[in-house]
């Protein structure tokens, strides 16, 4: 998959599944969230977001519905399931372990 | 694989059009937001896209996120297995082969199988059907037909040869005599015209088998009540049966009604040979319908114009008649299915044994494909994959096989193995075959991902394909052994020379005794003016032929009360010239001469079993005994050698002796007359006249089964030499490819430890160690493996024992050999391997080391 060098394999996946936290959105506003969550610091190219939101919809832990608005063109909201709560928990942990123990390492040296 | 991705790989279409819409709508919203920020139209456009990156390479990433990816990946593994098979010609031929052999030959067994034993009877519900057993006479069968409640009864003679006008002059023509009933007690429906209707016993109308009426009829549709004549009556056809209609005989070309008179008491109660079956009514039981027809065996037994004995129906039972037709093929059947299933399991340790190889080769391949982020997930399936294909493409070069081999294997199989014909490769057998690819396939690409995660699996390879190979030599031992001793048998007479041939005698020659005598007479005279006859006889049964010949006997010296079991003996009418001509030697008194003649008196000779069994302390000669029914004793006068009747083993247990009759004092009027020729030199000329002189003096006789009579006695043993021909070629089958696996074994260890080998050699090891080294392992796994197939086949050899003659089930030689054959196979599948570890140089290993 072509992610940003910069950009952790799995980041993207958390931040995609923070962002549902709060509320079901359109990969669009996601991308949206995105740019605006880390200041543009990650430089997350839109076509990017697609893959992974698939590859988290084929998991189950986001589900994808597709609603029709008064624009007249059918539009694509995910949302958080149980399984992708349990998922995010865990990441997050799994997160906050992993970059205190990179802190750690890079305060000793 | 969960349903979404299914979904994924099944409807792709679908979500390719969905992600279509949604990569649209995301687009349209970017653009609209930098529209609002006063962007002109198209440079919003543009620059929406701009943020998007590649289009396509998203739907790609998409896909695989989406699970897709598993069966491009499985494409792509299914590419790189053949470009790697490719590359590897020798191993891909032989691990093709190997299945292909092991799956056709399974294939075409089970094909048999199915046909023989699994496939339901053609008629509607075939679960119905049963074989009533004991009550083999006409008068049972239609006591039984009249009066059971719970079952409708049917019957039929076994398939005979008729005398029929054929194009050329008379021909003989199989054909069945079954009861009216028979064909809508079976639900057999005719393809043109009707079957019997109920009172139509012993009319003249006939139905033709499908084979006989596109012969003989041209397959006219007009067919229906044209006249035909067999045995010199005419009979009106008035319906011919569809293609899939065989039974009881795959050789019958037509059915006629059997005659059910009681007025004719012989052959109403006396004559045996009737089968009777059974179709349940509704509502009933096999077991209420067995208790029905126990409950009028008594009533039956007294209905006899004379006594019967006592025990008489004591054995009358229902068996499902499938069963009952199959009983004496289902061993044979289930023993080359074990056989060929055995090979098959060869085939896929051998195979295995090659793909851990393999495998182990491939080693630095799979090690850099981890380092370039492939997961051990990934190449466990790559390896499945190549040995899915490889299964699969064996097995479709099996069907292949199978397909080719069906014909010769319906050939080879026992002759008059039931519905054999009828084997085919329908969606049932290719299912049977998909399921054995797949099924080998699994196994034998599973081992060596099983292998890298435990050491010593190639042990249990060796263990198991010796086991099997074990099994199958015992097998094969045992049947090639009884076989030989089968060979050995003395059939009684001097075979060499003697040209044998069959023929019914005309309805003129056929109506009494006398005549049939004057024309044998005649024949005899007729062929001994042929060149190079030096003698000729006729009889009303041949010896190693397979037709019951046998009446009842009472005994002078050993009456028994008539409530008891009589005596069968099994009897012969011969011509005078009988002995002479087939070589059989007189023991004792005198042999038949053309004084013995109706009316004269009554003589007989005995065998010497017979003579031995009733008279131990004294001579036979002058003693007297008759068939029960007869008023008049018959004398001994002659003792001769013991002959094989019936076959190779002899008459059937139930008979206890044998007795000769002057063809001119036959108990019964014989219906056909067997001929026997001796000839001085080559018997081919005789053979080409035979049927030319017996019409010379019997213008409507036809002659067949011209054949020499040392043909006849080894067709006696063809039943149990293709049995233990097929199993013995499965068994060496087997044990070529079980030392092929050995080789490939310590071939490949010897390859693996060449190094280590070389080294200790340099430090001065004897040869003798490291060549033992080197042999230890097959030879020890070997041994063990024997041990167990010995093991197993001593629990299975009882399954076999009644196809055995000669040697107990646990044969001492057998069983003790097949494991030392296999064991020195082994060791001399070593002999290779161990030449080229010796040859290592040692100086040379340790420079490269």
């Amino acid at each position: 998959m072509s992610k940003p060098a910069a950009m952790l394999q799995g980041t993207l996946d958390l931040l995609i599944l923070k962002i549902l936290h709060l509320e079901p959105r359109t990969g669009w506003a996601i991308s949206q969230r995105l740019r605006q969550m880390s200041n543009e610091a990650l430089q997350v190219s839109h076509g990017s977001l697609y893959p992974a939101l698939h590859k988290l919809e084929a998991e189950g832990w986001i589900k994808g519905d597709w609603r029709t608005p008064e624009t007249g063109r059918p539009t694509k909201v995910y949302s958080l399931t149980a399984a992708g709560r349990k998922q995010l928990k865990a990441e997050a942990a799994n997160w906050a372990k992993l970059s205190a123990a990179v802190n750690g390492i890079l305060e000793t040296l | 694989m969960n349903l979404r991705k299914l979904r994924a790989i099944f409807q792709r279409n679908e979500m390719e059009r969905e992600l279509d819409l949604e990569l649209t709508d995301h687009l349209a919203q970017e653009a609209e937001t930098l529209m609002a920020a006063g962007i002109p139209e198209d440079e919003a456009r543009r620059r929406a896209l701009a943020t998007m990156g590649k289009l396509p390479s998203i739907r790609e990433e998409c896909r695989d996120s989406r699970g897709i990816r598993l069966w491009d990946e499985l494409r792509q593994d299914a590419r790189f297995a053949l470009r790697l098979l490719g590359r590897n010609r020798m191993f891909a031929a032989l691990s093709l082969a190997t299945i292909a052999l092991g799956i056709g030959s399974t294939t075409a067994i089970g094909s048999l199988v199915d046909a023989v034993l699994i496939r339901p009877l053609p008629f509607p519900a075939p679960g119905e059907l049963y074989a009533a057993s004991d009550v083999g006479m006409r008068g049972p069968l239609d006591v039984l037909r009249a009066n059971a409640k719970a079952a409708e009864y049917a019957g039929y003679l076994g398939a005979r040869d008729f005398t029929t006008l054929g194009e050329a002059g008379p021909e003989r023509t199989r054909g069945v005599e079954v009861t009216a009933n028979f064909f809508r007690m079976l639900g057999a429906v005719p393809l043109l015209g009707r079957t019997f209707t109920g009172g139509e016993d012993g009319r003249r109308v006939a139905v033709l088998s499908h084979r006989y009426w596109r012969r003989q009829f041209q397959g006219r549709p007009d067919v229906v009540g044209v006249h035909f004549s067999a045995d010199e009556i005419e009979y009106e056809v008035v319906g011919v049966m569809p293609a899939a209609m065989t039974f009881p005989a795959e050789s019958a070309n037509f059915w006629v009604p059997m005659r059910m008179d009681p007025r004719l008491a012989g052959e109403y109660w006396g004559t045996g040979g009737v089968m009777a079956i059974a179709r349940l009514r509704a509502g009933q039981t096999a077991v209420s319908a067995s208790a029905e027809l126990r409950s009028w065996v008594p009533r039956i037994r007294g209905m006899f114009p004379w006594r019967m004995p006592d025990a008489w129906g004591t054995g009358a039972g229902l068996t499902l008649l499938q069963e009952s037709l199959s009983a004496g093929s289902k061993v044979p059947s289930l023993l080359l299915l074990g056989a060929v299933f055995l090979v098959l399991l060869i085939g896929i340790v051998n195979v295995a044994n090659l793909l851990t190889a393999q495998a182990a080769a491939r080693q630095r391949e799979f090690t850099m494909r981890v380092s370039l982020g492939a997961t051990s997930g990934r190449i466990a399936r790559q390896l499945l994959t190549e040995a899915m294909l490889l299964a699969l493409a064996g097995g479709l070069g099996g069907v292949v096989l199978a397909y080719a081999g069906l014909p010769l294997l319906q050939h080879w199989m026992p002759a008059g193995t039931p519905r054999i014909g009828e084997a085919t490769l329908d969606a049932r057998v290719l299912a049977f075959s998909a399921v054995l690819a797949l099924g080998s396939g699994l196994l034998f690409g599973l081992w060596p991902l099983l292998r890298s995660r435990r050491a010593g699996s190639g042990a249990a390879l060796l263990v198991a394909e010796a086991a099997f190979a074990t099994m199958l030599l015992i097998g094969g031992g045992l049947l090639l052994r009884s076989l030989w001793l089968l060979m050995q048998v003395s059939p009684g007479f001097r075979p060499e020379s003697i040209v044998t041939a069959e023929f019914t005698p005309s309805r003129s020659i056929g109506a009494s005794l006398p005549r049939v005598v004057e024309a044998s007479d005649s024949l005899r005279a007729k062929l001994l003016a042929f060149p190079g006859v030096r003698d000729a006889a006729a009889t009303n049964v041949l010896p190693v032929t397979p037709e019951i010949s046998a009446f009842t006997a009472a005994i002078e010296d050993h009456p028994r009360p008539p409530q008891d079991p009589q005596i069968p003996l099994w009897s012969t009418a011969v011509s005078p010239a009988y002995l002479d001509t087939l070589g059989v030697r007189l023991l004792r008194g005198r042999g038949f001469t053309e004084a013995d003649r109706a009316g004269s008196e009554l003589v007989v000779m005995i065998g010497q079993q017979t003579a031995r069994r009733y008279w131990p302390d004294r001579s036979p000669i002058g003693r007297r005994l008759k068939p029960v029914w007869e008023r008049d004793w018959r004398t001994i006068v002659g003792v001769v050698e013991d002959v094989k009747h019936y076959g190779l083993k002899g008459p059937p247990d139930w008979i206890e002796g044998e007795v000769y009759l002057p063809l001119a004092q036959a108990v019964v009027l014989p219906r056909k007359l067997s001929i026997a020729v001796r000839v001085e030199g080559p018997t081919e000329n005789v053979e080409a006249r035979l049927p030319v002189i017996v019409r010379e003096i019997c213008a409507q006789c036809a002659v067949s089964k011209i054949a020499r009579m040392e043909s006849v006695v080894s067709g006696a043993a063809r039943a149990p030499r293709s049995l233990a021909w097929l199993v013995t070629a499965l068994a060496g089958l087997a044990l070529v490819m079980a030392a092929a696996g050995i080789y490939g074994v310590v071939s490949h260890s010897v390859i693996r430890r060449t190094k280590e080998i070389g080294v200790r050699m340099a430090l001065g090891a004897a040869w003798r160690h490291v060549a033992w080294e080197v042999a230890r392992p097959s030879v020890v796994y070997t041994a063990l493996g024997a041990a167990i197939g010995f093991g197993l086949s001593w629990g299975l050899a009882k399954l076999v024992k009644s196809l055995l003659f000669g040697i107990a089930e646990h044969d001492g030689l057998t069983f003790s050999a097949a494991p030392v054959v296999l064991v020195a196979v082994a060791a001399a599948s070593c002999v290779y391997p161990i030449l080229r570890a010796l040859r290592i140089d040692p100086a040379r290993c340790l420079r490269e080391g």
